[in-house]
């Protein structure tokens, strides 16, 4: 896909009619796969990194094997 | 990755990075690295990180110094071998450079082959992003 994060709304359009997901869902999975492998990386970066999930601490927070 | 490049060491991503990388909405902690090396050789590839300034927090995972996770894999149940695999990897963007990314459908596989309690979770998301690119692909 050629496309951007911006280009969200586009995706959405094409994705809308799929049946068995709702209306929220279908803007996350949109926004996932109208951005860049870095756009996404960063959005996971970010994400987990506003929750204090960053590094060797979500180890242990998490539990994580 | 380029230091691993640089040691001849051949990776690709995989796990749930890889899954990231392709548009599952999820997020993850780490980043896996299979590596084409036998397991007893795991510190090749952590004394690469640790010439980089990595710090080691398992014998298999290593801490960045911008704190990313990386955990390195020998082996990788429900799937071929890592030459095998390797073939069929995408090029994508990570951390400025193109690397070998596992596609969806690997991941899948091997998920489906471990099944912990997280895997049953991660494979529906995949599952719906292998439907959502059908249905995008179908629309163009």
């Amino acid at each position: 896909m050629k496309t951007s994060l911006k280009d969200w709304p586009e995706v959405f359009e094409r994705i809308k009619r799929v049946r068995g997901l709702d209306e929220s869902e279908k803007v996350l999975y949109a926004r996932s796969l109208a951005a860049t492998p870095t756009e996404r990386w960063d959005m996971n970066e970010t994400y987990l990194r506003s929750l204090g999930l960053w590094g060797r601490s979500a180890l242990k927070k998490l539990n994580s094997n | 990755m380029g230091a691993l490049g640089a040691e001849k060491i051949k990776f690709q991503l995989i796990g749930m990075s890889a899954a990231v990388l392709q548009g599952a909405p999820v997020a993850t902690i780490d980043v896996d690295f299979w590596l084409d090396l036998p397991a007893r050789q795991y510190m090749r590839a952590a004394n690469v990180a640790l010439s980089l300034g990595a710090t080691m927090i398992r014998n298999t995972v290593v801490e960045l110094s911008d704190g990313t996770l990386v955990n390195f894999v020998f082996e990788v149940t429900g799937l071929k071998g890592f030459s095998v695999e390797f073939r069929k990897a995408r090029r994508m963007a990570f951390c400025g450079m193109r690397i070998p990314v596992m596609p969806l459908e690997s991941i899948r596989r091997s998920k489906a082959a471990v099944m912990r309690p997280k895997d049953a979770a991660h494979i529906i998301y995949i599952d719906q992003i292998l439907r959502l690119l059908r249905a995008y692909k179908r629309k163009k």
